[in-house]
Formats: structure tokens, C-alpha cells, sequence
């Protein structure tokens, strides 16, 4: 039985709020509608014009065309003007009254504008009609605009660069948002948790550039239906098969090749999306490390690759229902060999995400989307030196089941509720050393399993003309279930006894909190309005860096009955303008940011016994604040922004500095970032990035003495020492062919142009010469990526 | 093209402006010399302790700045049941830097506690420590290296004992090329994964360097001195972190940030480790 009696009431309002929701549904059918039906086409010539635009703009609604040219829209009765429009063509607007089921049809006209000059805006000026703040969402055209650097356009890369946003580690494994830690970021791929964003040191994001269609990150108050993470939400959509041909894009790098395929099952009912991507620096290293092999006995083998591969398929089961089924599977893999002291190692990690997703439209007002997500992270390490056979895993999975539902009541009001649940398995961290005779299972955190359970709604309102604002709450309530083994311990630390909780037994009556967010926008004019936030946030899953900087082998962790989940508030607010006809957007926002129970592996422990988790972590405080200011250009051949941030982040733990507290890591005092791209003509466009961020913290050693002819350091204050800033610039060109039947790109890129040896880390080596007890000390800056010039060939048909 | 030139003049601007880089400099705060002592007791032997001063980070060590380290000045004694020997200082070629301060009267014996006092000017160190019952070695014998035949592992098979819990160091010291037992990596354990059961433990060539340069294999026809030893838990929680301290000195991803805890408090710091050792030797085929 997963839930014992009292958890029955936690779970029961989910219920009763799930049945009152399907309740609305009923009110909601008796509704008038029509339908209205109707055909674009080409002034003159008649053509039919498939994919063309039909919307509704007061009403936020719209249709595309199919290949006969044919639309067809839901409507209730009452007033609207009807908007049809076509890239290269001048769009016609219609008013109506519609009373009954209705046909307009729609004549273009061809225009003569040079296509450079046309830029979409999704949605104009959104920047400042949008009520929340710290949100930023990059659509498809956008997308295309990104620069193309080491032969990929990004989209995670590209959100590092925005205000408020941060790479960790400089090189970009992690995400740090408004001076939250890496885990902080809820990132999900069509929905689906994604717990590894990154390879290769972060220099790739394991998202196929080619499969999304949109992302959008919420820094601020997030809405309710977003959850579970102090910092963000990063969501990143995918596109939908081509439902009337096949396409075929190919891309052949230096680096790295991937493929994307993706048209009809079933036309205009069923299509897919298929893509891959490997890098193959391992096949091209292998024949240069096997000969240097023969020769020397010291050398040292390491070969690394990864890859990823998505497929998507759509079903349109009828009009007013859908279903999406999708999968991702990526893989980062390291081997690492040194002959002479036989010592082989294997590391492999990587995510399998995949979701099925069912649609369904009541009526104009409301819809609902149902989904069953599963989520796997791992990372597998072992290694074999003589006889022996280490290995350490370390994996997640979970079961996600949600039930989203949009209600639109009146056209100023949009209602999103509905609920969540999560099945989370966790083995944190198992280690196994096996030598030929003996098998030593060492003392570590196997299985942990928990229950998460979420229910929520959002409101989205416009109050006035001015006044807009989006409150929600949520509601989440967690339980950590057996199986587990409690161990039961006397004073000296030795265990007593084992208590054994049985597969969904409940460990403790649960955590449950409640989760208030609102965010307010006051319009002062069309181009100026001022916002602000508030929320509160409950994360139950943490990781615990094993390393002092952030790696793929970082645990992660549930809470559990011993260990309370973190939770942070946030206060945001700012300015909103925008100049010359919405070309230039700039914004000023400031926050303050609290977040308890802050996990840290305790430093320095040594206990051979067995740790309960609790033994080994201390929890304690963060906190935040800062200023972020950005300019951004839209629109013409020059788009681009510059984003700079002034903050500060400061960590304290009873344990650490005596309680007092000290600067966090990643407590850089100054950021900046500057992106442009400039479209010379039809074929050649240019790009550039350039970043700077004040460097990571870390504690040095301040004084040095002898025990037993070994020379040990003494440290000096926590996080005392800043090391150098770091900074890059990248640029790229793109030369592009169009011919009838396919497009041909070249991108040549260069990453890091000035070869700056950007700070990984620095440590200090020790040179030691025992006989005339000699020794130098030298300061070592390791630095992850220099110059990397690459040149991609792209071909789409 | 107006337009073209000003994109490759701000690219170019931003080029010139960064590239002219500093070079790393580390503005370090300014650290107080300690008073550090390191010192053991075994059973049937003399106490010894060696008293050093600590040195700011980046200041040039050569062994002159070492032997500059050595406290001469500094009256070392050690208690036990209420008997109290003074230490005197002694030139031995076999440490270095080459003083330690060394007993005469007291010798160690397993199950006593033993006192040490540094005191130089107002300055005043404390710490005790007990020796342990010594552990007992089964057999030892030695397993080839997979590539070079030569090259041997030792492998050293001991009883622990099931009733309390054992915290273990071992040393090694290869004839003719080694002036002292070393410690070799790995080379300080507890009893938490094989508790009371017989056990096999690698044992690998000692080094006395952070670097650890030396080779980690013994060569045939060495004749290698084994000391194996119990202690406590105080005295292995330092050997631990020393011993991880050493390795993550290597590892900059590992956490080596930790000051190392010992037992000695007062005004410095120190370990002083009570040792229940067991002899052995092997001649490696």
C-alpha cells in the first residue's frame, strides 16, 4: 500500500480538485460555438497558399492553412477581425459577427519585400505586456538566429548569455541562476526532467539545436504549474514532423555530425522526428594513441566521445485530440588507461528521457494535456588497477504522471490548474571494490525512494487596461518510502539494530508545503511598464558535489525523513522600455534571494562505519541580491543585446567559519555578456559573442609545515580567494546557398578567438627534491577550452 | 559596408582590449608562524618528537629554511602514570630536518596513556595518546606486476579483531635504499568493510614525497621491512586526512581545502600517535 492513512489527507484535495476541475468541464460544454471555415490564396493567380496564417490577434488565437489552403477555427459567437497572413505576401484583415457556422475566404497579395527586411516579432513588445518578470522565451525564428559556434546553434549556450543567467565553472557544466546552485534548475525537455544537461564540460547542452522549436527559462516567480527548484525552470519544446513531405537536414563538422529526418507516417495525421548526433574525436585519436603505445610504456591512453538521438512521433487523432509520443537517449563516454601502473578506468553517463502526451481540446475555452514522463540519469565509473575492480554508480529515475488543464472563463482571464505526481528512485552512490577473493562492499547510500506530489493553479489576469497580474499556489507534498534500512545506533556510533521498512512503506509523516507566487505588471505606456515578484519555492532533490567543481559524477539526492528540503524566497522587480518602435528593449530588474537548508558533504570526514546520510551533510543558508540591466535589439540585419549583472552570494554554515558567513563559489561580482549578429546579404551573416564574469572563489593555503618529512598546508578564510575573471569571444560566419531543391550552409566558427586561458581551476603543485630538501611551490591555472576553430557543412532537402 | 567595418572594428576593440592579461598573482593574507610537534611512542621503544615552526605559503624553502624550521629551544616532555621524562634534543642523520627530541627512560607498553608537553616561552602544546594491542601478521607474500615480471606487490594477510574497532597504519622499508619505515599510499585503514574476518591488504612501495615520484612496485631480490600498526581514533582520523591530503594535493578536483586536525591543542598544532607495531620481513622472489 503506497500511502498509509494519514497521507490520505494530503492526497484526498488533489482528488476532490481534480473531480471539481472535470466538473467545470461539463459547465463549459453547454457553451455556443460555430464554426468558421474558408479558404487563402494567392491574388491573381488563385493558388492556394498552404501553411499561411489565420489568427485572431485581440484573442491570442490563430490556425495554419493546410496544403489545400484551407483553415478551419472554433469560435464562439460575438465580435472579431480576422487576420490572414503570408510571409512575402500583405496580410488582410476581416471583421465579423458571427452568429453561425461561417466561410471567409482570403485573397493575398504578392509583395516585393527583400526578405532580410522582414523580421517576425512573435509577439510584439511582450517584453512589457507580459506580467512576469525574469522570463525570457526564445521562439523558433529566434532560435535561428543564434550564432553557430563549433558547428551548433546552442539554445542553452545562448541562455547562459542572457541577464541573471551563468555558467558554472566558467565553461559552462551547470547553470547558475541568480547565485543558486547548479541543481536549482529545473530543465525539461517536452516536460520531462532532464538531470544532466550538459556534455562535454558543458561545451555542448545535450539538446539536438535542430529538434527545438522554442525554450523559455522563468528566473523569477515561476508560474504554478512549474515546480520543485529554488532558482528556474528552463523548458524546452520540440518540433512537431513535417505532416505533408519529408525533410532531410544533414550536418558533416570537424567536431561532431548529426542527422535530422523528419515528414509523414500518415499525411496530415501522423509524422515523426528523427534526430542524431555523434562526435568522433575518439576514432580519430585511436590509430595516434595505439602507436604511441608500442613505444612507451609510461603513456597514457584516454579516449572520449558522445551522442545523442531523439525521435518524435505525432498523431492528430482528431479534431480536438492529440497524441505525442517521444524519446531522448544520450550517452557521454571516457576511457582512461595508464599502462604502466595497469590502471584502466571507464566512465560512461547520460540521460534516457521519454514521454507520451495525450492533448485535448474541449472547446475554445478549454483544453487539457495529459502525460506520462519517465526520466533516467546515470553515471557508471569503474576502474581496474592489478587485481582489483572498483566501481561506483550512481543513478535516478523517475515516473511522472501530470494533468495540466487551461481555462479561459473571459478573454481577460486565463486559469491553469491542475496536478502532478512523481515516483522518485535514487541510488545516490554504490561502490564496490572486488578483488579476486574478497568482495568489499563499502559503506555507502544505496536505494532511496520517495514520492512527490503536486497540485496547483495559476491565474492570469488583466485587472485594468495597465494592471496585469499572475498569482498562483502550489501545493506539494513529499514522503520518502521503503524500501530502507533505518540503522539504529548507541552512543559510540556503533549500530544497535536495523529497522527495515517494506517496499512503500511511508518513513515519516511527509513533508508539505505550500508555494505562493505572484508577479504584478503596471503599464505606464505601450513601450514602459514596471513589474514585480514575488515566490516561494520547495526543492526536494539536491546534489552533493563530491568534487570542488561541478562534474557529472555530482550525487544526487532526495530528502528524505532526516533530511528537509531545501526552500527559498524571492523578491524581483523592474523596469521595462522600449524605444524606436519596439527595435530596442531594455530593462533594469533587482532581487533578493534567501534559500535554507543548503546541502554540503561534510569536509574532511573519516568514518569507517556506516554513515546515515544525515551524518554525513550539513544543511544551512544562502542568499542572493543583485542588480541586472540589458539592452536588446530586435530587430534589422543588426540584432544582438548586452546584459550585465551585479551580484553578490553568500553562504553560512553553523559548521563552517565558525557560523559566520563566507562567499559562495560561484559569487562573482560582475557579469557580462554581448551577442551580435549581422546579416550582410542573402548568403553571408556574421556573429559574435562575447562574455566576461569576475572569477569563482576558492580557499588557498596560507601557511605550510613539516610533519613527518611531508610538508601539509594550512587554509586560509573559505572561499577567500577570487581567481582570475574569466572571459571569451567567439565569432562565426555563415555562408549560405539556395537552390531549388536544397539549401547548402557553411559555418566557419572560432571559439575563444583570442586563445584566453580561461580558469577551470588552479591548484599548486609541489616540487620536492628529498635529497636537498628543495621546494617550490608554482601556482597552477588549468583552463578547459582554447582557441577551437571549427568549420560545419550543413545540407537541407 | 559601412556597416561590415564597424562590426570587425568592435570585434577587433574587443580583441586588443582583453588580450593584454596579467599573470596570475596571489595577494595572500598575512599568516602567523605555529609551533607544530610530531611526535610517536611505540611499545618497547623511546618516545620521539620532532618540533617545527609553520611557514607562510609561498616563501622559498630550500633546506636551509628547513633546518631554520627545527625548534631547538623547546622543553618536550612526556608523562606517564605520573612519571614525567624530559626529552632532549639529538642530532640524527636519519630525519630530516636532522633534530628530534628523544627519551631514555620511558619506553612505551600496550594499554598505557602517555602525555606529551611542548612548552617554548608562554607557548604551550598538550596531547595524549595510548598505544593500542599490535595487530599480528598471518603471511606475506607478493604478486607480480601484469607487464613486467620484476616488478612485486606485496600482499599481507591479518586477523582483525571482531570486538572492537581497529584502525590500522603500514610502513615499509626496502634494505639499503631506505633510511626510515614509509608510510605508502593507501596505507592507513579501519575495520569498516571487513570487520573481525581475515584479510588480504596490498601493500605498496612507501614514499616520503608528495609527488610520490618514486615507484609504486618493489624490485625482485629487495629485501623489504615491514611495520605494521595499530592506533586510535584520533590519531587515524589525521593519518586518513593526511593520507587524502597528500593524494588530493594531486587531485585539484578533489576537495583539498581541509585544515588537518590532530590531537595536539594549545598554541600550535600536531599529531601524537601511539603505535602498536608488529615486525615482518619478506625477500621479494
Amino acid at each position: 500500500m503506497i500511502l498509509s492513512t494519514y497521507r490520505f489527507k494530503y492526497v484526498l484535495p488533489s482528488i476532490i480538485f481534480l473531480v471539481v476541475s472535470l466538473l467545470f468541464c461539463n459547465t463549459i460544454f453547454a457553451q455556443e460555438t460555430f464554426k468558421l471555415t474558408g479558404v487563402v490564396r494567392e491574388r491573381g493567380s488563385n493558388l492556394s497558399l498552404s501553411k499561411a496564417h489565420v489568427s485572431i490577434l485581440e484573442r491570442n488565437k490563430g490556425t495554419v492553412t493546410n496544403p489545400n489552403g484551407k483553415y478551419s477555427l472554433i469560435l464562439k459567437r460575438g465580435e472579431y477581425k480576422i487576420t490572414a497572413s503570408f510571409l512575402g505576401y500583405k496580410s488582410d484583415t476581416i471583421r465579423i459577427h458571427l452568429t453561425k457556422d461561417t466561410t471567409i475566404n482570403f485573397q493575398l497579395k504578392k509583395t516585393s519585400i527583400r526578405s532580410e527586411q522582414v523580421d517576425v516579432i512573435g509577439n510584439k513588445a511582450s517584453n512589457i505586456k507580459k506580467a512576469e518578470t525574469g522570463m525570457i522565451k526564445l521562439k523558433s525564428k529566434e532560435l535561428k538566429k543564434i550564432p553557430t559556434i563549433l558547428g551548433e546553434k546552442d539554445p542553452i549556450k545562448y541562455m547562459k548569455l542572457s541577464p541573471g543567467v551563468q555558467s558554472a565553472s566558467g565553461s559552462g557544466e551547470g547553470i547558475i541562476v541568480r547565485g543558486g546552485k547548479a541543481d536549482q534548475n529545473l530543465i525539461l525537455l517536452d516536460k520531462t526532467p532532464i538531470y544532466n544537461p550538459s556534455h562535454l564540460g558543458g561545451l555542448f547542452s545535450i539538446f539536438l539545436p535542430n529538434t527545438i522549436r522554442d525554450i523559455e527559462i522563468h528566473k523569477g516567480a515561476m508560474p504554478a504549474n512549474y515546480g520543485g527548484r529554488l532558482s528556474s525552470v528552463i523548458s524546452l519544446n520540440t518540433k512537431k514532423g513535417d505532416l505533408h513531405e519529408m525533410n532531410y537536414k544533414g550536418k558533416i563538422g570537424l567536431l561532431s555530425s548529426s542527422l535530422y529526418i523528419d515528414g509523414p507516417i500518415q499525411k496530415e495525421k501522423t509524422s515523426f522526428l528523427l534526430g542524431a548526433r555523434r562526435t568522433y574525436y575518439d576514432y580519430l585519436s585511436k590509430p595516434f594513441t595505439k602507436s604511441m603505445n608500442s613505444y612507451s610504456l609510461m603513456h597514457s591512453a584516454s579516449y572520449y566521445h558522445f551522442m545523442d538521438s531523439y525521435l518524435k512521433i505525432d498523431h492528430q487523432i482528431s479534431k480536438t485530440d492529440q497524441l505525442t509520443a517521444s524519446a531522448y537517449f544520450g550517452r557521454d563516454s571516457y576511457d582512461f588507461s595508464k599502462q604502466y601502473i595497469d590502471l584502466s578506468t571507464d566512465m560512461s553517463w547520460g540521460n534516457f528521457a521519454a514521454s507520451v502526451e495525450w492533448n485535448h481540446i474541449f472547446n475554445d475555452n478549454l483544453f487539457t494535456n495529459t502525460s506520462l514522463h519517465y526520466t533516467e540519469y546515470n553515471f557508471d565509473f569503474s576502474a581496474r588497477q592489478s587485481i582489483y575492480d572498483f566501481s561506483m554508480l550512481t543513478k535516478i529515475k523517475d515516473w511522472i504522471y501530470r494533468m495540466n488543464a487551461v481555462y479561459l472563463p473571459t478573454k481577460d482571464l486565463k486559469l491553469k490548474f491542475g496536478i502532478n505526481s512523481t515516483f522518485h528512485h535514487f541510488i545516490p552512490n554504490k561502490q564496490n571494490i572486488q578483488t579476486d577473493d574478497l568482495n568489499i562492499n563499502l559503506a555507502n547510500i544505496t536505494n532511496l525512494f520517495s514520492l512527490e506530489l503536486a497540485s496547483f493553479v495559476n491565474a492570469n489576469m488583466k485587472i485594468t487596461n495597465k494592471l496585469r497580474v499572475n498569482a498562483g499556489l502550489r501545493h506539494t507534498y513529499f514522503l520518502h518510502i521503503g524500501p530502507y534500512d533505518e540503522l539504529i545506533k548507541n552512543t559510540t556510533g556503533m549500530i544497535k539494530d536495523t529497522v527495515h521498512y517494506k517496499r512503500f512503506r511511508a518513513i515519516h509523516s511527509g513533508y508539505h508545503n505550500l508555494e505562493p507566487r505572484i508577479s504584478l505588471r503596471y503599464m505606464f505606456s505601450p513601450s514602459l511598464s514596471l513589474k514585480f515578484a514575488y515566490n516561494r519555492g520547495i526543492q526536494y532533490v539536491h546534489t552533493l558535489p563530491v568534487t570542488s567543481v561541478s562534474l557529472p559524477t555530482d550525487i544526487w539526492i532526495p530528502s528524505t525523513y532526516q533530511l528537509s528540503p531545501q526552500n527559498g524566497n524571492q523578491l524581483s522587480g523592474g523596469i521595462y522600455k522600449n524605444f524606436n518602435n519596439d527595435q530596442w528593449e531594455t530593462k533594469l530588474t533587482a532581487y533578493y534571494k534567501t534559500m535554507n537548508n543548503q546541502l554540503k558533504f561534510k569536509q574532511g570526514i573519516v568514518n569507517p562505519r556506516p554513515l546515515s546520510l544525515k551524518e554525513r551533510i550539513i544543511q544551512g543558508k544562502a542568499n542572493s541580491y543583485g542588480i541586472e540591466a540589458s539592452l536588446k535589439k530586435t530587430s534589422g540585419r543588426w540584432t544582438g543585446w548586452l546584459s550585465y549583472i551585479l551580484s553578490k552570494t553568500t553562504k553560512k554554515f553553523d559548521e563552517i567559519n565558525n557560523g559566520k558567513p563566507f562567499p559562495a563559489k560561484y559569487d562573482r561580482r560582475h557579469d557580462l555578456s554581448l551577442i551580435g549578429t549581422y546579416k550582410l546579404n542573402q548568403r553571408w551573416s556574421f556573429s559574435s559573442t562575447f562574455y566576461y564574469s569576475s572569477g569563482d572563489r576558492m580557499t588557498i593555503p596560507v601557511t605550510r609545515y613539516l610533519i613527518q618529512q611531508n610538508v601539509l598546508n594550512k587554509y586560509g578564510e573559505i572561499n577567500g580567494y577570487q581567481m582570475p575573471s574569466y572571459h571569451h569571444l567567439d565569432i562565426s560566419a555563415v555562408y549560405q546557398v539556395k537552390k531549388k531543391n536544397y539549401t547548402s550552409k557553411w559555418n566557419f566558427s572560432i571559439y575563444n578567438v583570442y586563445n584566453r586561458a580561461n580558469p577551470f581551476y588552479i591548484y599548486f603543485e609541489t616540487k620536492e627534491t628529498t635529497e636537498s630538501y628543495k621546494l617550490e611551490v608554482e601556482p597552477k591555472l588549468v583552463s578547459l577550452f582554447p582557441i577551437l576553430p571549427s568549420i560545419s557543412w550543413t545540407i537541407k532537402f | 559596408m559601412r556597416k561590415t567595418i564597424i562590426f570587425i572594428y568592435i570585434s577587433l576593440f574587443c580583441l586588443l582590449a582583453i588580450s593584454c592579461e596579467k599573470s596570475v598573482e596571489l595577494d595572500f593574507p598575512k599568516a602567523e608562524s605555529q609551533i607544530i610537534a610530531d611526535g610517536w611512542i611505540e611499545q618497547n621503544k623511546y618516545p620521539k618528537v620532532v618540533v617545527t615552526r609553520s611557514l607562510p605559503y609561498f616563501s622559498e624553502i630550500d633546506s636551509a629554511t628547513f633546518r631554520d624550521l627545527v625548534v631547538t629551544k623547546a622543553k618536550v616532555s612526556v608523562t606517564v602514570d605520573n612519571k614525567t621524562e624530559i626529552l632532549t634534543l639529538h642530532r640524527n642523520e636519519k630525519y630530516f630536518p636532522p633534530y628530534i627530541y628523544q627519551g631514555f627512560q620511558i619506553k612505551g607498553k600496550v594499554g598505557k596513556t602517555y602525555r606529551l608537553e611542548v612548552s617554548i616561552g608562554d607557548k604551550r602544546l598538550t596531547a595524549t595518546t595510548r598505544i593500542s594491542k599490535p595487530p599480528s601478521i598471518d603471511s606475506l607474500w607478493t604478486i607480480p606486476h601484469p607487464q613486467l615480471d620484476t616488478l612485486k606487490q606485496i600482499m599481507i594477510q591479518f586477523t582483525d579483531d571482531p570486538k572492537i574497532q581497529n584502525y590500522y597504519r603500514l610502513f615499509s622499508k626496502v634494505k639499503g635504499t631506505d633510511k626510515n619505515y614509509k608510510p605508502s599510499y593507501g596505507s592507513v585503514f579501519a575495520d569498516g568493510a571487513f570487520d573481525g574476518a581475515t584479510t588480504d591488504y596490498p601493500l605498496f612501495k612507501g614514499y616520503t614525497t608528495s609527488q610520490g615520484k618514486e615507484d609504486l612496485y618493489f624490485s625482485s631480490g629487495d629485501t623489504v621491512y615491514i611495520k605494521f600498526c595499530t592506533m586510535k581514533k584520533e590519531s587515524y582520523r589525521f593519518w586518513q586526512s593526511f593520507q587524502q591530503e597528500k593524494a588530493n594535493s594531486l587531485n585539484p578536483f578533489a576537495n583539498s581545502s581541509q585544515d588537518i586536525e590532530g590531537n595536539v591543542t594549545g598554541d600550535g598544532k600536531g599529531i601524537w600517535t601511539g603505535y602498536g607495531a608488529e615486525y615482518d620481513k619478506i625477500i621479494i622472489p
